[in-house]
C-alpha cells in the first residue's frame, strides 16, 4: 500500500508539475503555521486536481489546520470528507482518531465513545483505544473512568499519577448531599463556601421553627402551609446548592490539571 | 513494469504539451477557484481571490461578487461601500442598486428600508417591479394602515400569492392584548388577568397564593394572632401586587412574542424567496 501510495506521488509529481508546485506551496505555508493561506492553498490544489490523485490528503490538511485555528466544526467536516475519500483502512482508522481528538476537545463525549467502540471492532490497538477513552472522560470531567482507561491504556502513567492524586483532593457529592440533609449548611461547609452554609442554616432554623410552632400549637393547615411552600424549598434548595458546589469545585480541580497537561504532558493530546 | 513505464512515457509527452501548461494563479483558473469557493460558502477565501483578481483585471462584476461575498459574511458596512463604487456609470448600476435595497431590507428596520425606497434616484430601472414587491413586503413589518390587499397581493408572483395574502391578514385582523385591562383583571381577582393574557398556570399559582395567605392573614386575626395576621396579609399583598404588575407585563410579552414570532416567519420566507429579487451571485 505503501509503495503504491510513492508511485502514485512520483507519477502524480511527473505528469503533473503545476500540481506537485501546488502542494509544496500549501506544505510550506502549513509548515510556517499560516494556517489560514494553508488552507486556501490546500482547497487549491483539490480543485484543480482533477484526477482526485490528493483528495484524502488535502482534505486532512484541510482539517487539521481548522483545529489549529480552533475551527472545530470545519476541522470535523474535513476530516469526514478524508475518511470518505480515503482507500486505505490504516489511514481511515487514524483518520478516525483524529476525528476522536475534535469530538474530545468538543467534549462530545458519546461521538467520541461510540467512534472508538467502532475502531474496536476493526481491530483497533486496544490500549490506544483506551488512551482516548480517557482523555474522553478528562474532558468531561469524570475523573474515575478516566483514571480506569488510563491505567488500562498503560501508555500514560505519568496522567494516572496525577488523576490519583486528583481523586483524592475531589469532593464527594454524595456526602455533601446527604450532610447537608441531616445539617443543613453542614454540605456548604464540607465545600469550603461558609457564609452560604450559614444562609442555610439560619433560614432553615427561622421556618423549620416557625412550621414546628405551627403544629406544636394545633394550626395544623398553618403547619402544613409553611412547611410545605416555605421551609421545604430551602430545604431542598440547601441539598442541591452543597451537590453543586461540590461538582464546581471537583470541575475546578480537573480544569486545573487538564490545563497543567496540555502545557506540560509530552504524549499525544487531543 | 515495462507497460507502466511506456504508459507514464506517453502520459507524461502529453502532459508536456496540456496539462503542463496550466498556471493556478492565471485570470481564468483563478476566477474558476473563487466562484468554486463562492459555491462552497467559503466567503472569506472567494472575497479573497476576487480582490486579487481585481488587481489583475478589475472589472465590476469581481466589484458586485465581493460586495455580495461581503453581504454573505455580515460585513454590512463594507458591502454597502463596494456597492456604492458602482453606482452612476457601471454596466451593473442597476444590479448593484438592487443588491443595495437587499442590503437594506436585510439590515435595517422596515421604515428605514422604505426611507431609502423614497429616494428615486436609487431605484434599479431594470429591476423595479421587483424592488416594488421588496417594498410592499416590508409593509407587512410595520405597524401603520397596509395598502390596498388586491394591488397588494397581486404585485407579487402568482406563487407567492397564498402566501403574502395569509401574511397580510394575519398582520391586519392581529389582536393584541391590553396591558391596563389586564393588570385591572388580576386587581379585581388575582390570576385573572393572566387568564386574559393566556398564561393558564400562572392563573391558577397566583389565584392559589394570594388566597392561600389572605385566608391566613383572615385566620389569625380571627384568632387574635394580630403580628401573624400582619405578616400574612403582608404576603398575601406581595403577591397580589406581583399577579397585577406579572400581568401587565405578560400582556405586554404576549404582543411582542406574537409580533417577534410573525416577524421571524415573514424574514424565513423573504430569504426562502430570495427577498423577491433576482440573484446576482457568481455562477
Amino acid at each position: 500500500m505503501k509503495n503504491l501510495f510513492i508511485i502514485i506521488n512520483l507519477v502524480a509529481i511527473s505528469i503533473f508539475p503545476q500540481i506537485a508546485k501546488q502542494k509544496q506551496l500549501a506544505d510550506s505555508l502549513f509548515a510556517s503555521e499560516n494556517f489560514y493561506q494553508a488552507i486556501t492553498e490546500y482547497k487549491r490544489l483539490q480543485f484543480f486536481d482533477i484526477q482526485n490523485l490528493y483528495e484524502t490528503f488535502t482534505n486532512s490538511q484541510i482539517a487539521k489546520a481548522y483545529k489549529k485555528g480552533k475551527f472545530y466544526q470545519k476541522s470535523e467536516e474535513y476530516f469526514r470528507k478524508a475518511i470518505e475519500s480515503s482507500i486505505s483502512t490504516e489511514e481511515i482508522n487514524n483518520l478516525k482518531i483524529e476525528l476522536v481528538k475534535i469530538f474530545i476537545i468538543k467534549k462530545e463525549k458519546q461521538k467520541a465513545l461510540s467512534l472508538l467502540d467502532s475502531l474496536g471492532k476493526s481491530h483497533f490497538e486496544k490500549n490506544q483505544l483506551d488512551y482516548w477513552r480517557g482523555w474522553t472522560f478528562l474532558f468531561n470531567y469524570d475523573t474515575k473512568n478516566s483514571l480506569k482507561y488510563f491505567k488500562q491504556s498503560e501508555i500514560a502513567k505519568s496522567i494516572v499519577d496525577s488523576l490519583e492524586i486528583l481523586r483524592k483532593k475531589e469532593y464527594s457529592p454524595t456526602f455533601a448531599k446527604i450532610s447537608s440533609a441531616i445539617l443543613p449548611g453542614f454540605g456548604q461547609f464540607y465545600t469550603g463556601n461558609i457564609t452560604s452554609g450559614l444562609i442555610s442554616l439560619g433560614w432553615n432554623i427561622l421556618l423549620g421553627g416557625i412550621s414546628v410552632n405551627a403544629f406544636l400549637s394545633d394550626r395544623i393547615i398553618e403547619g402544613i402551609l409553611v412547611t410545605d411552600l416555605l421551609w421545604l424549598r430551602f430545604y431542598r434548595g440547601n441539598i442541591h446548592n452543597a451537590e453543586q458546589f461540590a461538582f464546581e469545585k471537583n470541575v475546578k480541580l480537573a480544569d486545573n490539571l487538564l490545563k497543567n497537561l496540555q502545557n506540560n504532558y509530552k504524549g499525544a493530546l487531543p | 513494469m515495462k507497460y507502466f513505464l511506456k504508459f507514464l512515457f506517453i502520459f507524461a509527452f502529453f502532459t508536456e504539451f496540456g496539462f503542463s501548461q496550466t498556471n493556478f494563479f492565471d485570470y481564468e483558473n483563478r476566477l474558476k477557484f473563487a466562484k468554486n469557493l463562492f459555491k462552497e460558502k467559503d466567503y472569506i477565501r472567494s472575497l479573497d481571490e476576487f480582490i486579487e483578481l481585481s488587481k489583475i483585471s478589475s472589472n465590476d462584476s469581481l466589484k458586485l461578487w465581493s460586495a455580495i461575498s461581503l453581504r454573505k459574511m455580515e460585513r454590512f458596512t463594507e458591502s454597502e461601500i463596494y456597492l456604492r463604487t458602482l453606482f452612476g456609470f457601471s454596466n451593473l448600476e442597476d444590479e448593484a442598486k438592487t443588491e443595495f435595497f437587499r442590503l437594506k431590507f436585510l439590515t435595517e428596520k422596515a421604515d428605514e428600508f422604505q426611507k431609502n425606497y423614497e429616494n428615486e434616484e436609487l431605484h434599479p430601472e431594470k429591476y423595479r417591479l421587483e424592488l416594488l414587491r421588496l417594498k410592499y413586503f416590508s409593509h407587512l413589518f410595520l405597524d401603520g394602515k397596509l395598502p390596498d390587499s388586491t394591488k397588494f397581493i397581486n404585485s407579487f408572483k402568482k406563487e407567492n400569492q397564498p402566501a403574502i395574502a395569509k401574511f397580510y391578514n394575519e398582520r391586519k385582523y392581529r389582536i393584541e392584548k391590553n396591558s391596563q385591562k389586564a393588570a385591572i383583571f388580576s386587581a379585581i381577582l388575582p390570576g385573572l388577568g393572566k387568564i386574559y393574557t393566556e398564561n393558564y398556570s400562572d392563573a391558577i399559582t397566583s389565584f392559589l397564593f394570594t388566597s392561600i395567605f389572605y385566608g391566613l392573614s383572615a385566620y389569625n386575626f380571627s384568632n387574635d394572632s394580630v403580628w401573624k395576621g400582619v405578616i400574612f396579609a403582608g404576603i398575601g399583598a406581595y403577591f397580589h401586587a406581583s399577579s397585577i404588575y406579572g400581568s401587565a407585563v405578560a400582556a405586554q410579552h404576549f404582543n411582542a412574542q406574537q409580533k417577534f414570532e410573525y416577524e421571524l416567519r415573514l424574514k424565513k420566507y423573504a430569504e426562502t424567496n430570495n427577498t423577491f429579487l433576482p440573484n446576482f451571485e457568481p455562477k
